[in-house]
């Protein structure tokens, strides 16, 4: 499949003879060149949507991670519902005893999308799951990302370079890593949403019409339904405006496309429930604002320009300046001052200042998406096209026009944004495809080219010319010219072999690191035979089933999602993360002591408490390697949950070992994750070895007092414990009670 | 009136040029200057401020120094550097391969151009291996 997938459509795009035929091409000719177009995006629309399919084929169709249960859980209500309950549902069940508007705080363009689908299937009476539909959407959108690619393309470059961009773009492993087949989230459609928005927007400036800013405004209205990374498209393409005013290119066409396009861009975007008034309220939609303004200034100042004298305008022109000036200043500090106008939010402002959310706000640091970017993601994510970006950029600044300024101010701009974050890759990928296809393009041709070149009359001449010259020099120059040859053959062997080994890499990227469920757990045994590890979904089955409904589950945040969607229980904190003071309360009464975590747990009546622990399986994103973070996050509710109490008394290290702080040894998240660990010798070694840790734990043996055990996955993976009643007796301990007699250490 | 308390030195001061913009070579040398910085993972350094070169121990309980952390999570400062410049230096090499089919330089220029540019591209090529034969170990397409 690799190897068909690099031959079909390296064919029409090394067919010479499109060159040949400029102007009046025959009939027989364009029908040939429409088959091969219509073949060459078949394959490509194909290749896309099946080398997402890996996980599919390994496990099942199942929806993976965490966002995309919150996902299938919403579009399920919807397609059950219709879209009036959905736009007032106040969900109960998430986020005890707040709950969550779901209606107004979410985007709610992926969920409407599936239903589009399932109504219209189910019209020809196709009655598809809403599993299944939501499983395979993003493959299918990646397939239509790459024909929209190639038409972005061809508007701005050539045909060539269009069907290059839908090659690359069909397997770009970081566009793969967000779009596999069960990974149901925002951006498989955004990006499918991005490039069309572009590419209207690119037809308004090149024409000016009105026709396709409304088709432009329209695709923006689906981008922001579709994901909240639309601010990006309402910054870039004010800096692209002002890009072009800076460099001269001011016109009348982009006057119109760009004013008329801000107008009813925000107007339609305000009637998303999730947006509102934040269109003309929030600082990041205020650069769009200011450049409209902007640009109606500088239109009416060349319009004065043209009907004075220049001894005349002169003396205006600085007048006009200060003026709007003056006025703009004075807007944008009334406007800030009432507070009218809200500053950057935390989310979008540590894209311009890096250093501001580790130090501001640890929930968003914390999460490994938002990591900066190491040198090496690029090329894993990337392959040939990271080194193909600046060549790309090259080309288009050797040939300015309002296409080919655009993709550059796009390209540069997404290379920085990609530095600071890793999940932002994902918006390099179009550019980067783009850039890549013009710089594959220009280079294949101008190697062949000059490889076929038939020596014509003017050359002949030129050689019977320098016959007068002497004979050392004429050997001389056609030596040179052998080793010119020879370079060219070289590179353009090697570019072709480079196009090769990308289409390699790709499909074993996808194959082998992004296609994985995360919610089912593969390794190979000794043997080399497949162990399955599905101890998330043995879990929450049995919490789905073994528990009364309304029954509240504490786990951290990361799962909250899951549990929601399989066990369809309510949980205290989930991956929304919109209340920082709750989830500081659920690190609080994960770090805390038995007896403080129990009233926590009392007050917000929680009756099952989860955790994930991967020290028997040897399972390393588990609730430890993530507990310093809870003692952080709940730091910042109580001053007495200190993170230095939690790590080693002598040294600094993080650790469960017996030379462990004494604050995390009595923790209830210790106590949870190793309650009975201490009693298991695994396969001849010492007992109460933790696999992922790799030493045996400080505390083995000791009783829980509040909780009682209710589940156990087969590898110890997800542990659920059940709170148990206050007793009738016994008045309940206050919290600063020193230690219960059942303490038990190893000595030291 | 000023005269008669300092000597006024005689400077001719002129107005900045507003309409002054860079040049093409001039914009594109800047943004190939950004894009080896950010594809060198310099905001990964400004966070996690890596050392530059790493040490291991070796067998004898010796210090080596290591150069490439292996892993694709992390980076050294000067690895991180050395991997953004193989990036920039690759897309220069072609750059001035192509650059030298359409120039009007003679021709012993011209194959001077192309003969260094394909040497740029091959050394980016393999640097990029040797790296990644360190970084990640498993890597399966080892044809590259």
């Amino acid at each position: 499949l690799q190897f068909l997938y690099f031959i079909v459509p390296c064919l029409p795009i090394l067919d010479l003879k499109m060159d040949h035929y400029e102007g009046a091409v025959s009939q027989h000719e364009e029908e040939r060149q429409a088959m091969w177009r219509i073949i060459t995006l078949g394959v490509i629309f194909f290749v896309a949507v099946v080398v997402r399919l890996f996980s599919v084929l390994r496990f099942e169709a199942i929806i993976h991670e965490f966002d995309p249960w919150f996902n299938y859980r919403t579009s399920d209500y919807l397609v059950e519902h219709g879209i009036y309950d959905f736009y007032n549902w106040f969900d109960v069940d998430v986020w005890y005893p707040l709950g969550r508007i779901v209606g107004g705080t979410i985007y709610p363009g992926l969920m409407v999308t599936s239903m589009i689908f399932s109504r219209v299937l189910a019209l020809v009476n196709f009655h598809v799951e809403t599993r299944l539909i939501c499983v395979f959407l993003a493959p299918i959108f990646a397939g239509n990302t790459s024909l929209i690619t190639y038409w972005f393309t061809k508007e701005i470059w050539s045909e060539r370079a269009g069907l290059l961009a839908a090659f690359f773009i069909a397997i770009v492993p970081s566009y793969i890593s967000r779009s596999v087949a069960g990974s149901y989230d925002n951006e498989g459609i955004a990006i499918f949403a991005l490039v069309a928005v572009f590419a209207t927007f690119i037809k308004c400036v090149k024409t000016g019409s009105l026709k396709w800013v409304f088709i432009s405004v329209l695709t923006y209205y689906y981008m922001v339904n579709a994901w909240g990374g639309y601010i990006f498209i309402i910054n870039l393409l004010p800096l692209y405006t002002l890009v072009m005013l800076f460099i001269g290119r001011y016109s009348l066409k982009l006057h119109v496309a760009y004013s008329s396009w801000y107008v009813l861009a925000t107007l339609i975007c305000m009637q998303i429930h999730f947006v509102g008034f934040q269109a003309v309220q929030t600082g990041e939609h205020m650069a769009a604002a200011g450049t409209f303004f902007l640009l109606q200034a500088y239109g009416f100042i060349n319009f004065v320009r043209k009907h004075l004298d220049p001894a005349m305008f002169k003396e205006l022109l600085s007048t006009l300046m200060i003026g709007f000036g003056t006025v703009g200043v004075a807007a944008a500090i009334i406007g800030s001052a009432t507070g009218y106008i809200a500053p950057w939010t935390g989310r979008f402002w540590t894209l311009l200042d890096p250093t501001y959310a580790k130090i501001h706000i640890p929930i968003i640091a914390s999460v490994s998406e938002h990591q900066p970017t190491a040198w090496s993601s690029y090329f894993f994510d990337f392959h040939m096209l990271a080194y193909l970006i600046p060549v790309g950029v090259w080309f288009c600044m050797n040939r300015p026009n309002e296409g080919t300024i655009f993709i550059t101010v796009y390209g540069m701009s997404t290379v920085y944004f990609s530095g600071v974050m890793v999940r932002l890759m994902l918006v390099l990928a179009p550019a980067a495809c783009v850039l890549g296809a013009i710089a594959t393009s220009e280079l294949l041709l101008g190697f062949i080219k000059s490889l076929t070149k038939e020596k014509d009359a003017t050359e002949i001449k030129k050689e019977s010319k320098k016959k007068g010259k002497a004979a050392a020099q004429l050997d001389q120059a056609a030596s040179n010219d052998k080793i010119n040859t020879g370079f060219q053959w070289a590179i353009l062997v090697g570019l072709i072999w480079t196009i090769l080994t990308y289409v390699m890499h790709s499909t074993w990227a996808a194959s082998e690191a992004y296609s994985s469920p995360s919610i089912i757990l593969a390794a190979r045994g000794h043997n080399g035979e497949r162990i399955i590890f599905d101890d998330f979904r043995e879990a929450y089955q049995w919490l789905r089933v073994n528990t009364e409904r309304d029954a509240k589950i504490m786990s951290w945040w990361d799962y909250g999602y899951q549990i929601t969607g399989m066990s369809n229980r309510t949980v205290l904190v989930d991956n929304n993360t919109w209340n920082n003071t709750h989830i500081a309360t659920v690190g609080k009464a994960m770090a805390s002591k038995e007896d403080v975590s129990y009233q926590i747990m009392k007050k917000m009546d929680v009756e099952f408490a989860l955790v994930i622990f991967g020290g028997m399986a040897g399972y390393s994103s588990d609730d430890i390697n993530k507990f310093l973070w809870m003692v952080r996050i709940g730091g910042t509710l109580d001053n007495d949950i200190k993170e230095a109490d939690y790590l080693s008394p002598g040294g600094r290290d993080y650790t469960v070992s017996q030379s462990g702080g004494a604050a995390m040894l009595d923790s209830l998240m210790y106590k949870m994750c190793y309650y009975r660990f201490g009693e298991d010798k695994i396969e001849g070694g010492p007992s109460g070895y933790d696999r992922v840790r790799n030493y045996e734990i400080g505390r083995k043996k000791f009783n829980l007092e509040y909780i009682d055990e209710a589940f156990t996955t087969e590898h110890w993976i997800v542990r659920i414990y059940r709170v148990k009643k206050e007793q009738n007796r016994k008045p309940t301990p206050p919290p600063n009670v020193p230690l219960i007699p059942s303490f038990e250490t190893a000595p030291k | 009136m000023l005269e008669a308390f300092f000597r006024i030195p005689p400077i001719k001061l002129r107005q900045p040029d507003l309409t002054w913009r860079p040049s093409t070579n001039l914009v594109f040398a800047g943004m190939l200057f950004a894009f080896w910085l950010i594809t060198g993972g310099i905001v990964y350094d400004l966070i996690n401020e890596p050392p530059v070169i790493g040490t291991t121990e070796g067998p004898n309980g010796n210090r080596i120094p290591e150069g490439v952390m292996s892993g694709t999570r992390g980076q050294y400062f000067m690895e991180g550097l050395t991997g953004g410049f193989f990036y920039t230096m690759g897309g220069g090499g072609l750059i001035l391969a192509h650059h030298s089919l359409e120039a009007n330089w003679s021709s012993g220029n011209k194959c001077l151009a192309i003969g260094l540019g394909f040497s740029l591209i091959i050394l980016a090529k393999l640097g990029t291996t040797a790296f990644w034969s360190i970084k990640m170990p498993g890597y399966y397409p080892s044809m590259f």
